[in-house]
């Protein structure tokens, strides 16, 4: 399971993916983040002062199936990096709060490059 | 995960399949009966029964006249009902596949981190970070070629 990364020198190097995982989950984060702010920040007040449904119909169906993917990515690099249970679950949970989620993503960055779990 | 049908990846099969001996018994299940556990098996069920009762919830929703957003709500909780549980029993055999006599799982692999170096203007603080970099480097690659 465990992938093959080569260092500079050459020798083949066991990270268990992580690297890998890491960026997939940073780009899901940033990717739901994104949307949710646009959801709440321009999709909603055009839905509920302007009557405009649109925009909440297709960026809410939309981030709902992008949430799913954003919980795989950062389940996978919960377990490759061996994360604490509770800290998995608040950082999945955090992808649904506008703006919490970017923070969560700054501490999930800060803690992988320091070799730390989360 | 053995793909494919019955006969084939015998050799890679499931981790939990292991000859059921007093030993496995008794040194494994309880694993899965601390308090810990015990609490987490009952959060995630009732986690799971919700999804399915929201997922209802907007199925009614969608059906009193609800738009777009309520039919994929509907698809959506479940889904992330089954998700969490699939998560979990991922979790479980984890915990299951863990070496009892390791360390508490900690992550033990350090990702490159550029070198942040004369962040402060301080030339004495400058020199410090490089030292420590250095010093980091050093510790990375023992780890290596271990």
């Amino acid at each position: 399971m465990a992938a093959e990364s080569t260092t500079a020198n050459g020798r083949a190097r066991t990270d268990r993916g992580i690297p890998a995982a890491f960026t997939r989950y940073r780009v899901m984060a940033w990717v739901v983040g994104v949307m949710l702010i646009a959801l709440v920040l321009v999709a909603m007040p055009l839905k509920y002062l302007a009557d405009t449904p649109g925009p909440v119909a297709v960026i809410g169906t939309a981030h709902g199936f992008l949430y799913a993917v954003y919980l795989l990515a950062a389940f996978d690099l919960a377990l490759r990096a061996r994360w604490s249970a509770k800290g998995t679950l608040l950082v999945l949970l955090a992808g649904t709060v506008p703006f919490l989620s970017f923070v969560a993503e700054r501490v999930v960055t800060r803690r992988t490059r320091a070799g730390q779990s989360v | 995960m053995s793909g494919g049908p019955a006969g084939r990846g015998v050799t890679s099969g499931r981790r939990r399949r292991r000859p059921t001996g007093a030993g496995y018994t008794r040194g494994v299940l309880p694993r899965l009966l601390t308090p810990r556990w015990v609490l987490l098996h009952l959060l995630v069920a009732a986690l799971f029964v919700a999804t399915f009762f929201l997922g209802y919830w907007q199925l009614t929703k969608a059906e009193d006249g609800g738009g777009a957003v309520n039919w994929s709500y509907a698809l959506q909780w479940p889904l992330y009902g089954l998700m969490g549980l699939w998560f979990y029993s991922k979790m479980v055999r984890d915990e299951l596949a863990r070496d009892p006599d390791a360390d508490e799982p900690g992550q033990d692999v350090v990702l490159y981190q550029r070198p942040r170096i004369d962040t402060t203007g301080d030339p004495e603080m400058a020199a410090y970070n490089a030292y420590l970099a250095e010093l980091n480097e050093k510790a990375l690659r023992g780890r290596d070629g271990r």
